[in-house]
C-alpha cells in the first residue's frame, strides 16, 4: 500500500495516532478493570501543552473513549476536555461524530444524564437547541438539590456562538423563554448556589449581547465573583464550583478591567481560602492563559505563579496551577531561555501537530 | 521564571505522588513552552530518565508515559517496567512503547529488526490499521458507528487486531503490548 502519509495532512495523521492510542488501550485489562487509569490519563491530556490542532487531534480520540466509558467520573474528565475555537474544517466532522456519542451515551443515572448535558452544552452551541436544554432546565427543579444543582450547572454554560444574535422570528420564543428561565432564578434564587448558577447562565447570555435591557455582563462578572467570595461550598457542592468557574470565559474586551477581574479573583487563591476554591480559582486562571486571553491583553501570572509555588501545599490545586503555561511573551521576556527546543515536539504557537 | 522551574523541579522530587504528578506536568508545560534555559532541559532530561527508572508511584509513570522529550526513547528502562512492574507500571510502559511505536511506524521510520541488529528489539506494526484511519477521518464526514466507536449499545470494545502483526513475548500477557517482542 502507498506510504498514507502522502494524502493524509499533519493533522489528520495526529488524530490516527491519538485514536490508535486510545483503541490499543481500551483492549488492555489494567486499563479497562481501573476507571483511575483513564481517568488520571485524560486529566494528564487536558493540563498538557496543546497546540490548538493537537487538541483538535484528540477529537476522534475522544469520541472512541466517550463511546466505551461507563464511569462516571472518566465521563466526567471527558466532558472537560478543552475545545479548541475556532476548530480547523478538517475537525469540525470530528466534533460531530462527538456529539453523536454523546448524544447516543445512555445515561443511565441522574448523574449521568446531567454529565451528558454538561458534554453536550459545551459542544453544541447553536440556539436551536435551546428548547431541548429549556425543558431540561424545568424538569431539573423537581429534582432534589444536590441533582438539581449540578444538573443547572451544566446547563448554565451554554453560550451562544460568536457572533450568534438572539434568534428572531418562530425561533426567537425557546431564546426568550431561556432568558426569562434563568432571569427569574437570578430575581429570586432558592439559595446561595441557585443565584450563582443563575448568574453565570446570564453572564454568558449578557456577554453575547442577549440581555440589552438586563444586567451588564460587568455587572454579572462582579456579582458571580462576590458570590464565589461568599459561599460556604458544602460538601455536595463540592462538584458544582469548578463546573461553575471553568464555563466562565475570561472578558478579552477590556485588558484593565480584566487585570481588575483578575486581581479580585486572585484574592481567593490565598492561603486563608478553603483550597477548593483555590483549586478552582487556578483551574480557571490556567484555562484563560492556556487559552491565549492573558497574553492577548498583557497580563502574567508568572508572579502569583511563582508567590503562590512558594507555600502551596495542596495537591489538587498544585495540579490547577501546573496547567499555567507560560506564553511566548512571557517567554521572550526571559532571554535566558533558548527560545525552546521542546523535544520532539515545536514550541507551542507554532502550528505543527503533536 | 527562574524560581518557578526550580520549585516545580522540586516538587517532581515531591514525597506525594500526586504532587510528582502534577510537577512533572507542568515541568513539561515550561519545556515545552520553549520556557527552559540548556541547563534545566539537560536536568529535565536526566530527571526524565532517572524517574522513569526508579518512579514507583504507577500514576506518575503514566503522566511520563505521554511526554516524549527529545533524545532517545529510553526503550530499555520502560520494557524493565513491563517486564518487572506492577499492573500499573507495565500499563503506563505499554503506552510510552506503545506511543513510541505508532510514532516510529507513521513516520515511515524504521527500527532495527532482528535481521539488521541482532539482540535489538524487533519491531512489525502494519500500517493497515493507521491506514484504515487515514481515510476514515479524512473522507467521511460522519462516519459510521464502527469508524470511532462502537455502536449505541457500546458493545465491540474488542476490536480486531489485523492492523498488527504481533510477535508473542512475555510481555504481550502483561500489558497487550501488540508490537514488540525480543529475539
Amino acid at each position: 500500500m502507498s506510504n498514507p502519509s502522502l494524502f493524509a495532512s499533519p493533522l489528520v495523521r495526529q488524530a490516527a495516532r491519538n485514536l490508535h492510542t486510545v483503541e490499543w488501550l481500551s483492549e488492555n485489562d489494567t486499563w479497562r478493570s481501573a476507571w483511575l487509569w483513564r481517568q488520571d490519563f485524560w486529566r494528564t491530556r487536558r493540563m498538557m501543552a496543546r497546540t490548538p490542532d493537537e487538541a483538535a487531534a484528540w477529537l476522534p480520540a475522544m469520541a472512541f473513549a466517550v463511546s466505551c466509558e461507563k464511569d462516571a467520573d472518566v465521563l466526567a474528565e471527558l466532558a472537560r476536555q478543552p475545545l479548541p475555537e475556532p476548530l480547523p474544517s478538517e475537525a469540525l466532522p470530528w466534533r460531530d461524530r462527538l456529539i453523536q456519542v454523546w448524544e447516543q451515551y445512555p445515561a443511565a443515572t441522574t448523574l449521568e444524564k446531567t454529565i451528558r448535558l454538561a458534554a453536550l452544552v459545551r459542544l453544541d452551541r447553536r440556539a436551536e437547541r435551546l428548547p431541548e436544554w429549556l425543558t431540561e432546565a424545568r424538569q431539573a427543579m423537581d429534582l432534589e438539590p444536590k441533582n438539581r444543582h449540578f444538573r443547572l450547572d451544566a446547563l448554565a454554560g451554554w453560550r451562544p456562538r460568536p457572533g450568534d444574535a438572539p434568534p428572531y422570528g418562530g425561533k426567537a420564543e425557546a431564546a426568550q423563554a431561556w432568558v426569562r428561565f434563568w432571569e427569574e432564578r437570578y430575581r429570586t434564587p432558592g439559595s446561595e448556589v441557585d443565584g450563582l448558577i443563575a448568574a453565570t447562565a446570564l453572564l454568558h447570555l449578557a456577554e453575547a449581547g442577549w440581555l440589552p435591557s438586563g444586567p451588564s455582563p460587568e455587572r454579572l462578572r462582579e456579582e458571580f465573583r462576590q458570590r464565589v467570595q461568599q459561599w460556604l461550598v458544602s460538601y455536595y457542592e463540592r462538584s458544582v464550583l469548578p463546573m461553575l468557574l471553568a464555563s466562565v470565559p475570561a472578558d478579552a474586551s477590556a485588558p484593565e478591567r480584566l487585570r481588575q477581574d483578575i486581581t479580585d479573583w486572585l484574592e481567593l487563591s490565598r492561603e486563608n481560602v478553603h483550597w477548593e476554591k483555590r483549586e478552582a480559582v487556578w483551574d480557571m486562571l490556567a484555562a484563560w492563559q492556556r487559552e491565549g486571553v492573558l497574553e492577548r491583553c498583557g497580563i502574567s501570572l508568572l508572579p502569583d505563579l511563582a508567590r503562590t509555588l512558594e507555600w502551596e501545599w495542596k495537591d489538587d490545586v498544585l495540579w490547577a496551577m501546573a496547567g499555567y503555561i507560560p506564553g511566548a511573551v512571557e517567554v521572550s521576556a526571559h532571554p535566558e531561555a533558548p527560545g525552546g527546543d521542546a523535544g520532539d515536539h515545536c514550541p507551542l504557537g507554532s502550528s505543527q501537530s503533536e | 521564571m527562574r524560581a518557578i522551574i526550580a520549585r516545580w523541579e522540586a516538587l517532581s522530587q515531591s514525597d506525594n505522588w500526586l504532587i510528582r504528578q502534577a510537577a512533572w506536568v507542568a515541568r513539561w508545560n515550561f519545556l515545552r513552552a520553549g520556557a527552559l534555559t540548556a541547563e534545566e532541559q539537560g536536568r529535565f532530561s536526566s530527571d526524565y530518565v532517572d524517574a522513569i527508572r526508579s518512579e514507583k508511584g504507577r500514576a506518575v509513570l503514566l503522566v511520563l508515559a505521554q511526554m516524549n522529550p527529545s533524545g532517545l526513547f529510553p526503550l530499555g528502562k520502560w520494557v524493565r517496567h513491563l517486564l518487572g512492574g506492577n499492573y500499573g507500571c507495565r500499563l503506563a510502559a505499554g503506552v510510552a512503547i506503545h506511543r513510541w511505536l505508532v510514532e516510529v511506524e507513521s513516520s515511515g521510520q524504521r527500527v532495527a529488526s532482528g535481521s539488521e541488529a541482532s539482540g535489538e528489539w524487533r519491531v512489525e506494526v502494519h500500517y493497515s490499521l493507521l491506514t484504515t484511519h487515514y481515510l476514515l477521518l479524512t473522507t467521511r464526514h460522519h462516519p459510521p458507528a464502527d469508524a470511532a466507536g462502537p455502536a449505541p449499545g457500546r458493545e465491540g470494545r474488542h476490536r480486531h487486531r489485523d492492523g498488527c502483526s504481533v510477535r508473542q513475548s512475555p510481555a504481550e500477557g502483561a500489558a497487550g503490548l501488540p508490537a514488540v517482542a525480543r529475539d
